[in-house]
């Protein structure tokens, strides 16, 4: 589904990160493992074509599904984005506009990707059942919600587009532990009922363990090792992600 | 307007590498447009602060400052000799509009001073002590910034007589109120971190915390809003004397120079268009090294 | 909500009885001695005890207070030195022509402010932005006296183009006589149809509203464009670029919206900024306004009427910034939590 060949992400002179080969099938979780500043997030901005509007910018390939998407006019993107390919981020309430309710936000979108006025409650509905939400959230703001629930809306919004591959950068952190298994089981879901493709962004090796495939250690903007979650979680190969594994998780800032 | 507190990066940010550190933090700092304006507005600051220092000694008629009149040469177009005119009793326009630096800096630290000073002591206290002396205090500053600023200080000056020194307590009078604020929550939140709670522990009196700790921390944004104060002050007072609730005659201050030579706009422009300039290039200097300082402290809001 | 428009308005009433209070301390305690100022330096002891028992200035000073309180409460400010009558009525009549200048002044602020605001934001660190800065910079520092002069210099002594003075141009009351519904011309040419008035009442207007749209237009342009970017950086306009939305979308409508609050809270300073500009403005245009009615009580050293000035314009203050209390509640839902 998607196919990444010697990606490079840049801010005027430096490398932030720099990813020689990743390839993700549909129905596959991808875990990024690293610190902050290991180039993980920046490596989600760049799947999703948003690097120009951090002032950065990528050199190499992405394809998904064949697609070469290095070339595509902004225009093009917006093709791409919220129809194959949506993103969740780190602090799900912040995620969402502060002026319009959640029902808003979700209308707007289905309506931007064409889902016929008829269409849209059903659609809304039956995505917030399956993340376990009550309806009636959609005439919230989202300073009347928790964190989870804000997720977890994100999560429904993603499931309604029906896109091939989610990109959840850090969708965990800002949560507590019990908020978090919750999360986690709704990505799983997404991907069961879906299959769809996710590429699941943490700093938190115990938690990829919970969902990923195959995993991706950064430090530094560099790849340190990648493979499969069993052997990345049982047998690391390399001392940095011991020390990544050994480390008492801790809920911080990424960027 | 929203008069936030910058949140101060470390000097050792801005001196080491300052495009490679802070572009991460803040891409736009990486094309480095910004800085100009901080320089373009120093330097005219500067000029401005040194022609009126040097006033004296580079101007062509130095006692044209004062009340001389010049009944041979009134209302002379600009020209070598007088490259900015000559006003309606003859006197050097390029030597009052020079003179006329000192005037207007003059009130502008005396406002800067007087207002920074009552509005520190008042939102330090308020911040400090907390409590009914806090709500006071905060109800007094309320009232006082319900009023147009600018009113404020016109039905001030109003009532007293008319001088520069009078304009500029009239412009202190409704200036205060800012800092009061600005301090109180510097003050409040210095307190709630628990800045002094080494100097508590260690026995130090309060008015000995205050003067140590808090008042060192809370300065710095204060600095910060001076500068950005600066150009409204110098407008203030222009407007003041324009209205003639200013300096008067034979003072060299520039609104009033704009007030003289009204009724001969038409005919004689350069005894408006030169003062009226200075008011606006000050105000400029003054605005842009507000706005540059205003960047390098806290670059996520480059712009009031 | 209905919470919170009760404790904003209780809070309104606190800062108005303390305005009240204001003016009384300016009026009687920093001057000296009011009477002198009212009979003038020359009058006699008897002349001065006679404006003391006119005024009640031989009262204790909290029966004044009192005195001053009930006048207000009855609408009675006391009599202009300058017109003899009655304050109050004199800032019934001048008040609509002012606030017509103003409002007119500042919905044009808000028409190019804004757009310059959002376009400097969109170009973010380009000479573009720089421009937008430079100009907004400029406007926000342009003594408005001065502004007023050169206009009026330029655009009629020099090119002829616009009127220099006035509300409209009086020679045509005899081919189209206006009648008057609020007493500002401009709006009375238009309610009634007279539009060959209306078309001389509204070039009247071009230059007096410049006059006083400058500082506004600035301010308004740099507070747009600081919200937007503080806003851009947000997650949420990630997110929504992350969904697909235009940018257009992204900026018109996500990244606007939270970002009105600063603007519409600017809105309220710069009403008074421009109100009290328009002093200025009115008096050099010799528009029968609220300004000019101010500066010819600030020459005659009229201090009731200046205090009545000031005690409006701060009632006017406070019950706008009120208004936008309410008006931000309604944008953005975080600010009644």
């Amino acid at each position: 589904m998607i196919r990444v060949r010697d990606l490079q992400v840049s801010y005027g002179d430096s490398v932030v990160a720099h990813i020689p080969e990743l390839d993700l099938a549909a129905g596959q979780v991808l875990g990024i493992a690293g610190e902050s500043g290991s180039g993980k997030s920046q490596t989600a901005l760049a799947l999703m074509g948003l690097t120009r509007y951090a002032g950065g910018s990528v050199t190499g390939s992405v394809q998904l599904g064949g697609v070469e998407l290095s070339t595509l006019t902004n225009k093009q993107w917006r093709a791409v984005r919220g129809r194959r390919m949506a993103m969740i981020l780190q602090s799900p309430r912040a995620s969402l506009n502060p002026t319009i309710t959640l029902g808003a936000l979700f209308g707007r979108t289905l309506k931007l990707h064409g889902v016929p006025r008829a269409e849209r409650q059903a659609r809304m509905e039956q995505a917030l059942v399956e993340v376990v939400l009550d309806p009636q959230i959609l005439s919230r703001y989202p300073h009347e919600v928790s964190g989870g629930q804000a997720q977890r809306f994100a999560i429904a919004l993603v499931a309604a587009l029906r896109v091939d591959v989610l990109i959840a950068d850090e969708p965990t952190s800002a949560l507590d532990v019990t908020v978090q298994s919750e999360v986690i089981d709704v990505l799983r879901g997404l991907r069961e009922r879906h299959g769809t493709a996710i590429v699941f962004i943490s700093h938190d090796l115990a938690v990829i363990g919970e969902l990923a495939d195959q995993v991706m250690v950064m430090r530094r903007g560099e790849v340190v090792e990648q493979g499969p979650t069993s052997q990345i979680l049982h047998e690391p190969a390399q001392q940095y992600t011991r020390e990544l594994l050994l480390a008492v998780p801790v809920i911080g800032r990424t960027r | 307007m929203s008069r936030q507190t910058p949140d101060l990066l470390p000097a050792a940010d801005l001196a080491g590498e300052p495009r490679r550190r802070l572009s991460r933090i803040w891409p736009g700092w990486g094309s480095a447009k910004r800085v100009p304006l901080l320089i373009i507005g120093s330097v005219l600051g500067a000029l401005v602060v040194l022609a009126g220092l040097l006033a004296p000694w580079i101007t062509p008629y130095p006692q044209d400052a004062g009340a001389v009149v010049h009944p041979a040469q009134t209302l002379l177009a600009p020209s070598a000799a007088h490259w900015f005119g000559t006003d309606m009793v003859g006197r050097d326009i390029f030597t009052r509009v020079i003179f006329g630096a000192r005037v207007s800096l003059g009130i502008v630290v005396l406002v800067l001073v007087v207002s920074a000073v009552v509005g520190l002591t008042v939102g330090l206290a308020a911040g400090f002590f907390g409590g009914w002396l806090d709500s006071v205090l905060m109800r007094v500053t309320d009232v006082f910034l319900a009023f147009p600023a600018l009113l404020l200080s016109v039905a001030l000056a109003a009532v007293l007589s008319p001088s520069a020194l009078h304009a500029a307590m009239a412009i202190a009078f409704t200036w205060w109120p800012w800092y009061a604020r600005l301090a109180r929550g510097q003050a409040a939140s210095i307190r709630r971190q628990g800045y002094s709670d080494a100097a508590r522990v260690l026995g130090a009196s309060r008015t000995r915390q205050l003067v140590r700790h808090v008042l060192p921390n809370a300065a710095t944004p204060v600095f910060v809003q001076m500068s950005l104060d600066a150009a409204g002050i110098i407008l203030t007072a222009a407007t003041l004397s324009y209205l003639g609730l200013g300096a008067q005659d034979p003072t060299p201050e520039w609104g009033l120079m704009v007030a003289q030579g009204q009724p001969l706009a038409t005919t004689a422009w350069w005894v408006i268009t030169f003062p009226g300039f200075a008011i606006l290039l000050t105000a400029v200097a003054f605005n842009f090294v507000g706005d540059g300082l205003q960047t390098v402290f806290d670059p996520k809001r480059g712009l009031r | 909500m209905s919470r919170y428009v009760a404790s904003r308005v209780a809070q309104a009433f606190g800062v108005v009885l303390g305005v009240i209070v204001l003016t009384f301390v300016i009026a009687r305690l920093i001057p000296g001695d009011p009477a002198v100022a009212y009979a003038g330096p020359r009058a006699s002891a008897e002349e001065l005890a006679a404006v003391r028992e006119q005024f009640g200035l031989d009262q204790p000073l909290w029966q004044q207070f009192v005195t001053y309180i009930t006048g207000i409460v009855h609408g009675d400010l006391g009599i202009s030195l300058h017109t003899k009558q009655p304050v109050t009525s004199d800032l019934i009549q001048v008040l609509p022509t002012t606030l017509v200048l103003v409002g007119i002044a500042l919905v044009f602020a808000a028409l190019i402010g804004i757009p310059l605001g959002l376009a400097a934001a969109r170009s973010q660190g380009t000479l573009g932005d720089l421009a937008a800065k430079v100009i907004s910079i400029l406007m926000v520092s342009m003594p408005v006296f001065w502004l007023a002069i050169l206009l009026q210099i330029v655009f009629f002594s020099r090119l002829g183009w616009l009127p220099v003075a006035g509300q409209y141009d009086t020679a045509l009351d005899s081919t189209s006589p206006l009648y008057s519904v609020i007493g500002v011309p401009v709006v009375d040419a238009l309610l009634t149809g007279n539009w060959p008035v209306f078309a001389s009442a509204a070039t009247h207007l071009v230059l007096p509203v410049i006059a006083i749209a400058a500082y506004p237009i600035g301010a308004v342009a740099m507070v747009t464009r600081g919200a937007l970017l503080e806003n851009l950086g947000d997650e949420h306009i990630r997110m929504v670029r992350a969904l697909g939305f235009s940018e257009l979308s992204v900026f018109g409508r996500f990244a606007l919206r939270p970002a009105l609050n600063p603007i519409v809270s600017l809105i309220a300073l710069v009403f008074a900024y421009a109100l009290t500009n328009s002093f200025i403005v009115e008096s050099v245009f010799n528009w029968p306004g609220l300004g000019s009615y101010a500066v010819k009580a600030i020459q005659t050293l009229d201090i009731p009427a200046i205090l009545g000035v000031t005690l409006v314009v701060a009632l006017l203050y406070v019950l706008l910034n009120l208004i936008v209390d309410l008006v931000q509640a309604i944008i953005d839902p975080r600010v009644r939590a």
